[in-house]
């Protein structure tokens, strides 16, 4: 997904031809923190020089819609055509507004109305709109308004309306048709178009539509939308579903700060989830390594608040799995790095509890393969080199086991330095000379460790 | 639509299309007689995948389109389906201007 693309939630365009000279979408629930971006558009009598809209809601209230374009022949002058649009913005706030409906409605206009609301994530919510949006005005021609943007990655739109009723308009180059109908008996045409893809790196775009090119009246404005700092994109694949080409690298780099660097209120919590994949699903080409690499920080460098829990997990939110659970290949090393610190290097509050967890695996379930070595290591520490405080008990569980629960193959050794070493070869029929399983257990081995070389079912065990 | 001037009459058929974020639509066509204007019938196309389910014409009693009584429900159609007459006339349809009197969408 694309910024500025459409949000599932977004609702369907309305148009009506209503005493009331509204329309109202359909309920939708928009996610906290969105843009909705409103596009209204209403007919008027010709000449009408005294016409306005609003942008109302459901929410009673807890919506701030700021109107951020209207063009008309009262807004823009005589020289402009007939026919009323406007663009209005407004930002779900964090707890989110439930389930909503969104109306346009037109002052001293004709009864036909129309409205679309598009529900946009990923926006800049205290500017919005990346430029001052340009409007215009010509007769029989298609529309053509060139902008630049400034910000690398904002998405461009065209809203437009013909007063003369010629056909739809058409989207230009690049460029797609959103809304583009007629209301009324019909008595207007209307549209709104968008870019196709962000614009990056900012620059000069050029909004238009492909037809009519005569007969008619046509109002506009051309706008774009600023993304979130920090990126525009979500998504990069590179997939070769059907040649026999490399599927080349993808690579997402994603942000999202919780921060607060000056104020006094809590930075919430930050949330990063990342997944990179390297599959090679029924071809026969290897599956190259896939690397993932997850930070999750909590700190206050400076402040006098809690540095609260900095976690990782590896099993929802970062996994390097090197897997052939049907093909024939290797399975080769997974590897998961993860080191969360709590850190208190110069502050007088206490550094909490540190805590890794890893469990990188190498299974040949099904395979003939063997599954090789499984590691895992961690270690933590309470350091105080330099301060005054104590230096609290640091402490490291390992569990290495190297299993081979009903395939004939030996379980080879199984190490760990200090803590429980098993070597399971449970159903294996025979362990031999040559195959021996051996569990080592090495430095500091206590009354509380167990070793332990197991056979259960076997002939025997050397 | 074909190419028109203002304030000439519309002519059959009349169509209206709904899109989700994704493009995918709820079409609604009204067949009618251009000189009576009485509505002869119609279709509904909804494409595979759209969300949306149902065609809104009007306003509830409380100002939500969706609470309008006056509903095409094609939950679970991906094609087209033909309308005849009557279901228009049931839902107090009986010449294109009744519905082109009240606003029009789609919804879940």
């Amino acid at each position: 997904m694309a910024f500025g693309d459409a949000d599932a939630s977004t609702p369907a365009f309305v148009k009506a031809n209503a005493a009331g000279k509204n329309a109202t979408t359909a309920s939708f629930t928009p996610p906290a923190g969105a843009l909705l971006v409103a596009c209204g558009w209403h007919d008027t009598a010709g000449g009408n020089l005294t016409n306005t809209s609003v942008i109302t809601d459901s929410t009673g209230g807890t919506l701030t819609w700021a109107i951020r374009s209207t063009v008309s022949k009262q807004s823009d002058g005589t020289g402009f055509a007939n026919g009323h649009l406007q663009v209005s913005t407004a930002v779900v706030p964090g707890g989110g507004v439930g389930s909503i409906t969104v109306t346009t409605t037109g002052t001293n206009t004709n009864n036909p109305a129309a409205i679309y609301v598009r529900v946009v994530t990923g926006a800049d919510t205290t500017t919005p709109m990346d430029i001052t949006p340009v409007e215009g005005t010509n007769t029989n021609s298609a529309i053509s308004q060139a902008i630049s943007t400034v910000t690398d990655g904002a998405r461009a739109f065209l809203i437009a309306c013909d007063w003369n009723l010629a056909a739809n308009m058409t989207a230009g180059t690049s460029q797609t048709a959103v809304a583009a109908d007629g209301i009324g008996g019909p008595d207007m045409r209307v549209y709104l178009g968008v870019q196709n893809a962000v614009t990056s790196p900012a620059g000069s775009v050029t909004m238009s539509t492909a037809s009519p090119t005569t007969g008619n009246t046509n109002n506009w404005s051309a706008f774009a939308l600023r993304p979130a700092a920090g990126g525009s994109s979500t998504n990069a694949n590179a997939e070769n579903a059907g040649s026999t080409g490399a599927a080349n690298a993808a690579a997402v780099d994603a942000q999202i700060n919780a921060g607060n660097t000056t104020a006094t209120g809590t930075a919430n919590d930050a949330a990063a989830a990342a997944s990179v994949n390297a599959e090679a699903i029924a071809a026969t080409g290897a599956a190259n390594t896939a690397a993932a690499t997850v930070a999750v920080n909590a700190e206050n460098a400076s402040g006098s608040g809690a540095a609260f829990d900095a976690t990782v997990s590896t099993a929802t939110q970062t996994s390097a799995n090197a897997e052939t659970t049907t093909a024939t290949g290797a399975a080769n090393t997974s590897s998961i790095a993860a080191g969360p610190s709590a850190d208190v290097a110069t502050g007088t509050a206490t550094a909490n509890d540190a805590s890794a967890a890893a469990s990188p695996a190498a299974e040949a379930t099904s395979g003939t393969a063997a599954a090789m070595d499984a590691q895992a290591a961690a270690a933590t520490a309470a350091g105080s080199a330099a301060g005054s405080g104590a230096a609290f008990d640091a402490s490291v569980s390992v569990t290495a086991e190297a299993e081979l629960i009903t395939a004939v193959a030996a379980a080879f050794a199984a190490t760990v330095s200090d803590g429980d070493a098993d070597a399971r070869a449970t159903s294996a029929p025979l362990v031999t000379a040559g195959r021996t399983s051996t569990a080592v257990v090495t430095d500091q081995c206590t009354s509380a460790d167990a070793v332990t070389a197991r056979a259960t079912s076997s002939g025997g065990v050397t | 639509m074909a190419s028109r001037a203002r304030g000439d009459q519309l002519q059959s058929p009349w169509v209206s299309r709904f899109a989700d974020y994704q493009d995918k639509a709820i079409t609604l066509t009204v067949t009618f007689n251009n000189s009576t204007r009485s509505i002869t019938g119609g279709s509904i196309t909804r494409d595979a995948s759209c969300m949306y389910t149902k065609v809104l014409i009007g306003l509830g009693g409380d100002g939500v389109p969706d609470h309008t009584d006056k509903v095409f429900d094609v939950s679970g159609l991906e094609g087209t389906q033909s309308v005849g007459k009557a279901p228009f006339t049931a839902r107090g349809f009986n010449v294109i201007e009744d519905i082109q009197a009240l606003q029009i969408t789609a919804g879940l």
